[in-house]
């Protein structure tokens, strides 16, 4: 695992797997969590690709899936921009949410513990 | 076909009846950059050098943008190579001159630029410069060539880590700004990690594992874990 800082961002690489599908998973974290702010400028992929040292072709693809899952925009000759929509952002919030409780869930589910125990569980946990 | 930078197909050589290459075949997508891994001795210089006109092959076939391997076709590849210090008794300043004089495709402005971006002494003597000098002197003069390939042989070995991070600098740089085929030998993965496209691992005379780099993350881990499994 190796850090590396694009301006405010921070990236964990992990070169044992695909490096863009890394990229694409941390920013969405990163936007779900409120750390980007909407519609800012992402960086060119040359300076992505220099201060990150891989592969442009890495970033254009990153900047791609971002794309199509409509969390940021290309305008022509000006770069690459984050949504601006808040809505599209609590959908993303939503969604790793909900992933994250699906494997809650099944967790739960192996180890035999009923629905009434996980509420109650839940209700006690630490909330912090 | 026309997007393939490099093609070798069944290419066998052999250096007095001892074998170093046995039925080579791969190709290397144009505008990827192309990492060709293995220790000392496994013949990756010899498939660079093929790939430059500067030996041939005893069986099969090469292709180098669209022709087979010739003079004409060597001078529209950068070719780098730590054997040819050519530069000895010239200084970085007399080396550019040198570089213009050679090459049609030289780009001076380029190369001014880069004496900059190095932090090389235009005044410096080629005999009198360190390890990493020379390294940077050698990067520069083939980066300031406007060509479709480029064949770097161990551009990494034995330079200091500055040095090293710089050469990464400017192969981002370059493979942003335009379409560059790039081909570089080492046995060194750190540099190479992020930056490779496709690879090939060379072992005893033949390429035991090839593809893209992305995917063989998936399938067997980082280039580190791949390179152990093969050589260890």
């Amino acid at each position: 695992m190796e850090t590396r800082v694009v301006g405010s961002y921070r990236f964990i690489l992990d070169f044992s797997q695909p490096i863009y599908e890394q990229l694409v998973q941390q920013f969405r974290q990163m936007l779900a969590k409120g750390e980007i702010e909407l519609g800012s400028k992402l960086p060119s992929v040359r300076d992505f690709a220099v201060q990150m040292k891989i592969n442009p072709s890495t970033v254009v693809r990153t900047y791609q899936e971002l794309e199509r899952d409509g969390l940021c925009e290309k305008r022509r000759g000006q770069g690459t921009f984050i949504t601006s929509s808040a809505s599209q952002v609590s959908e993303l919030r939503k969604e790793i949410a909900e992933g994250a409780l699906g494997s809650f869930v099944r967790t739960l589910q192996i180890l035999g513990v009923t629905r009434e125990e996980a509420q109650k569980m839940i209700a006690e946990v630490d909330w912090k | 076909m026309m997007n393939a930078a490099i093609r070798f197909h069944g290419v066998g050589k052999s250096f007095k009846k001892k074998s170093v290459l046995d039925n080579i075949s791969f190709t290397v997508p144009r505008g990827e950059v192309y990492g060709i891994l293995g220790e000392n001795g496994a013949g990756k210089s010899t498939m660079l050098k093929m790939m430059a006109n500067l030996c041939l092959p005893d069986q099969g076939e090469i292709e180098v943008l669209g022709q087979k391997p010739s003079w004409e076709l060597y001078q529209k590849i950068a070719y780098l190579s730590d054997r040819a210090k050519w530069y000895s008794d010239y200084t970085v300043g007399e080396a550019l001159q040198y570089g213009k004089s050679f090459y049609p495709d030289f780009q001076m402005e380029r190369a001014e630029e880069l004496v900059e971006f190095f932090k090389l002494d235009r005044k410096l003597l080629g005999k009198e410069m360190s390890k990493g000098q020379e390294a940077r002197l050698q990067f520069l003069l083939c980066f300031s060539r406007d060509v479709e390939l480029m064949l770097l042989d161990e551009p990494f070995s034995g330079i200091d880590l500055i040095t090293r991070e710089k050469m990464i600098e400017l192969i981002i740089e370059s493979i942003s700004e335009r379409e560059l085929t790039l081909v570089i030998t080492t046995h060194e993965i750190d540099e190479v990690e992020g930056l490779l496209n496709r690879v090939s691992f060379v072992k005893d005379t033949k390429i035991v594992v090839e593809g893209e780099v992305e995917e063989l993350r998936l399938k067997s881990g980082s280039l580190k874990d791949l390179y152990r499994g093969v050589y260890a």
